[in-house]
């Protein structure tokens, strides 16, 4: 009767036990689901431009082109060349275009990519920036 | 029903409670676990805004008074420097309101701050920026906004001074 009783009281104990470590645990979830947004990767490490009074989610569908200080283009994760993202734009005609660029880029190092986007009139260019502060 | 009575007279066992098993709470430690990793692997806490460059808006043209009117061009210049055109240099922030008239054959140049050039704006005309080669993606940026706080929503950026793509008329 005492074994019986003992195995009973341990199995009770181990179930109560874990009751906290899932508390804990569905705290976190929720403090992600919450406070995290699920935004689009890009490959490289970029300092964003600062604009703190833009208040406009990015569309994650939309294609992600990276323009890196070195003057390495990146379409949707893979190096490409500037003829290549002017092939793509014809075959595929993207409706909308996220650009991620480095603030210190200078506007003549720009000039190029930008004129292959601007040459279709049909698709939305967007700079993507972040706001003073943000990590 | 039989019971196992313990020796506080507790009923330790039924046939009927022995068919009963209690839920295990392993399987639904791990599958909650798992969506930890997943959101905690997935979120970001930098939240990305966008800012447009090119709108159908500011590349209409704008009929005003049964003419057809052209956007007003807005120079952003390398050096941080404002000409005032009596030859002093200070030091402020260097935007030009490229304007049609001609003065003695020269279009008039007059370098100032953003903040006083948006006084001579239309806000019913589109308004093209027009940055010097040098000039970073930041202060571009930064004069996006700055229009755009001051309720121009026809803004666009245009291309890049002293580029073969730029041409500016010399007539008006």
């Amino acid at each position: 009767m005492t074994q019986l009783s003992g195995k009973r009281i341990s199995k009770r104990s181990a179930d109560d036990a874990l009751i906290p470590l899932i508390n804990i645990v569905f705290l976190l979830l929720i403090f992600f689901m919450v406070a995290g947004s699920i935004q689009p990767s890009i490959p490289v490490d970029i300092s964003h431009p600062i604009a703190n009074e833009v208040d406009n989610p990015i569309k994650p569908l939309a294609v992600q082109i990276v323009l890196t200080g070195e003057g390495t283009i990146y379409w949707n994760e893979q190096i490409v060349t500037i003829e290549k993202v002017q092939r793509v734009m014809q075959e595929q005609t993207p409706t909308q275009v996220n650009l991620h660029l480095a603030g210190s880029i200078k506007a003549i190092e720009l000039e190029p990519l930008l004129n292959v986007l601007r040459a279709h009139k049909d698709t939305e260019i967007s700079l993507i920036t972040i706001q003073q502060g943000a990590l | 029903m039989s019971s196992i009575v313990t020796d506080d007279n507790i009923p330790l066992l039924t046939r009927s409670s022995r068919a009963r098993k209690g839920i295990s709470l392993t399987a639904l430690i791990d599958v909650v676990f798992i969506l930890l990793m997943f959101f905690m692997l997935t979120s970001t806490f930098i939240k990305l805004h966008k800012v447009q460059l090119q709108t159908a808006a500011a590349g209409d043209e704008v009929v005003k008074d049964q003419k057809t009117v052209q956007p007003q061009l807005i120079i952003i210049r390398e050096s941080n420097h404002v000409d005032n055109n009596q030859g002093d240099l200070t030091t402020a922030g260097g935007f030009s309101l490229l304007t049609s008239s001609l003065v003695n054959g020269k279009h008039e140049q007059k370098f100032t701050r953003l903040t006083q050039l948006i006084t001579q704006l239309d806000p019913a005309i589109a308004i093209v920026i027009l940055p010097e080669p040098q000039v970073q993606v930041q202060m571009i940026i930064d004069s996006l906004m700055q229009l755009k706080s001051a309720n121009f929503e026809r803004v666009t950026l245009g291309n890049t001074l002293g580029t073969t793509s730029t041409k500016i008329q010399n007539e008006v």
